[in-house]
């Protein structure tokens, strides 16, 4: 059949449509969420940046205030000839008293050797080289302050020194040193606004790192450093590239999410346009059906009347001339041969005019219970005895209205059908029930009643099943029927204001139900 | 046979088809009644006028011309009152409305019998049209 091929045409440009609708949308959702991702990172950039530039710029000015500080107590005159240990003692003193964040002061000597460490005892003893001899030359050979590497201190803490040169009549004397904690520059770091898993530190001239704020383990990340001028050190941001694959897996969980959500609305929608593209095509195919059906009933109807036409002078004759040969027997027994075929001949016109909705009908209220009462033996009759009957009347089943011998005939046509349709035999139920509301849909409103012949017999395929209302149409062998059974019953069931329904599977049985208007209560 | 009142009564036949129109003749001069024919309504008026005769007007219903036999029956009737009708036709639902009050109608193919029966019964008060 081609129904199913259509259906997957339909399938197929519905598809194709939600694909077109589908793809801009992806790929403008992708284009704004890769943007959005970009302007993201570039901000995580720009605070990494603003945050490490800001660190690097405090720290300058502390560094700097330190580095003036200590070449202050150069200019003391306790340097100005033999060095006057006492005068810098109580000097030195003073300052780290006033001066909290220096742990002690010293002079060294110009390579490197300790003379004097104020408050005495912090070191192992005077003579002793520096830990960190290397800032000491520095500061020799610039002639200004320097800061020196961040080194684990007397107590295992981290300190750093900051070194000037003490110059008289222009050649470096000693070095006074200043020995900080590192812990001091804590404070200046801005470390509570610190992004959960950054981190920051300070990276000395030898590169040793000094982890200020953050995790204390390292992970993979972006790192942002920042010299500090007139120095060695430089500020090191550190943003973990998890932060930044994060955004990308955000990003790419939106699209994929928002593909996903945008292909379920297209199935959703392509499935209900689907149905209603389908359902047009099966009212369409019904209109045709029922147009074939109606163009159908015309011509046979013409048919019917040009035979009925025919048949009169021969009926009439044969009246006439049964009259004139009353004498003749054998003659007599040929007329009444003629008349008998003839007979039969305007019955199967009658039943052809059934169907083309021509017969007359002569409408009355049926008692269902008489009715089926009446009729009971007839139908046992035609069943054969191989056949059961069974007769069904439902509580609160309306009596119908219709002509009494047209819904005789089309009853005993359904059980004939259904009779032939069982060659093994089986049981045929007849069912009288109100109709349901699907029954009643083609008709107009009001109380209907449904008539049901059920078999359990061979059933129809649906192409059968749609061939099965059109006159002359019989699975039947030639001679075995008219075929006119299911027209007569659908022809009959339309005029008078119902309709014929059937319902049939391949080996399932086949159930034809005639509605019909119920009588008035 | 003849030989009763009835024997004054004309009997119109309407009929195009002549096969049926010569068996519908046979019958009911069989029956004893004097038959007029025509092939159309149209002429049927005509046979009408000209005719004071006519008792009962026997009509097909599909017809060729510009009237059909129920248009013929009930113009026939307005102005003929007394006029008897019988109407027939191959589609038995031509004999559902649309039918003069006191016509009769027999469906195609019809029996001799049933035909002289409804003439007899239309014929039997006086059939005398003014």
């Amino acid at each position: 059949m081609g129904d199913g091929a259509r259906h997957v045409d339909v399938k197929r440009s519905l598809a194709l449509l939600g694909l077109a609708g589908l793809l801009p949308i992806i790929v403008l959702a992708s284009g704004y969420a890769i943007s959005a991702l970009h302007a993201e990172r570039e901000s995580l950039r720009r605070r990494a940046d603003i945050l490490n530039q800001f660190s690097a710029a405090l720290l300058s000015r502390e560094l700097a205030s330190q580095m003036r500080s200590v070449r202050m107590v150069t200019q003391s005159p306790a340097f100005d000839r033999a060095l006057d240990l006492e005068r810098f003692e109580l000097l030195a003193t003073r300052l780290t008293q006033d001066e909290p964040t220096w742990k002690f002061l010293s002079i060294v000597t110009t390579d490197g050797r300790r003379i004097l460490d104020v408050p005495q005892g912090v070191t192992s003893g005077e003579g002793e080289r520096v830990v960190e001899p290397g800032s000491v030359q520095r500061s020799i050979q610039l002639r200004r302050p320097v800061v020196g590497d961040i080194v684990s201190g007397p107590r295992g803490k981290p300190a750093f020194a900051v070194r000037a040169p003490v110059v008289r009549n222009d050649a470096p004397v000693y070095v006074v040193s200043a020995v900080l904690s590192a812990d001091s520059l804590r404070n200046l770091m801005i470390r509570d606004t610190l992004p959960e898993g950054w981190r920051m530190l300070i990276v000395d001239r030898a590169g040793h790192e000094t982890l200020f704020a953050g995790p204390s383990e390292s992970e993979a990340s972006q790192i942002f450093r920042r010299t500090i001028p007139d120095t060695d050190w430089a500020v090191q941001v550190e943003v973990p590239d998890r932060l930044f694959t994060r955004l990308a897996r955000q990003t790419q969980a939106v699209i994929v999410s928002g593909a996903f959500i945008a292909l379920m609305l297209f199935m959703g929608l392509g499935w209900l346009l689907f149905r209603h593209i389908k359902s047009l095509r099966e009212s369409e195919a019904a209109a045709v059906h029922a147009h074939r059906l109606e163009a159908l009933g015309r011509l046979t109807g013409g048919v019917a009347h040009d035979l009925n036409n025919l048949l009169t002078p021969i009926i009439g004759g044969l009246d006439l001339l049964k009259r004139r040969v009353q004498s003749d027997e054998k003659a007599l027994r040929y007329i009444e041969n003629a008349d008998m075929s003839a007979e039969r001949a305007r019955k199967l016109v009658a039943r052809l005019l059934a169907f083309s909705r021509r017969q007359s009908l002569s409408k009355e209220d049926i008692d269902l219970p008489v009715f089926f009462e009446e009729m009971k033996d007839l139908l046992a009759q035609s069943l054969g005895p191989g056949c059961r009957l069974k007769l069904q009347i439902q509580p609160d089943t309306p009596d119908v209205h219709a002509d009494r011998d047209q819904l005789e005939l089309a009853i005993m046509n359904l059980v004939v059908n259904a009779r032939d349709a069982m060659p093994q035999g089986g049981e045929v139920v007849l069912l009288a029930r109100r109709a349901s509301r699907e029954e009643m849909a083609p008709l107009s409103s009001g109380d209907y009643t449904a008539l049901l012949v059920i078999d359990s017999g061979l059933g129809m395929d649906e192409v059968t099943l749609r061939k099965a209302q059109e006159p002359f149409f019989s699975t039947k062998a030639p001679g075995h029927g008219t075929g006119l059974g299911l027209s007569m019953a659908h022809g009959f069931a339309e005029q008078s204001g119902g309709v014929l329904l059937l319902a049939s599977r391949p080996g399932n049985g086949t159930t034809a139900t005639i509605v019909l208007p119920a009588a008035p209560a | 046979m003849g030989e009763t009142a009835t024997s004054a009564t004309i009997v119109l036949i309407v009929e195009d088809e002549p096969l049926v129109q010569a068996m519908a003749v046979d019958i009911i001069e069989g029956a004893g009644f004097p038959v007029l024919t025509v092939g159309s309504a149209e002429q049927a008026m005509a046979v009408l006028e000209r005719e004071a005769g006519v008792g009962i007007l026997f009509s097909d219903v599909q017809m060729p011309g510009m009237m059909n036999g129920k248009q013929l029956a009930r113009e026939a009737s307005r102005r003929w009152p007394h006029l008897r009708i019988i109407l027939t036709s191959g589609y038995a639902a031509d004999g559902l409305g649309d039918i003069p009050v006191g016509a009769a109608f027999l469906a195609k193919p019809y029996r001799a019998e049933a035909l002289e029966r409804s003439l007899l019964l239309l014929a039997a008060p006086t059939a005398e049209r003014k």
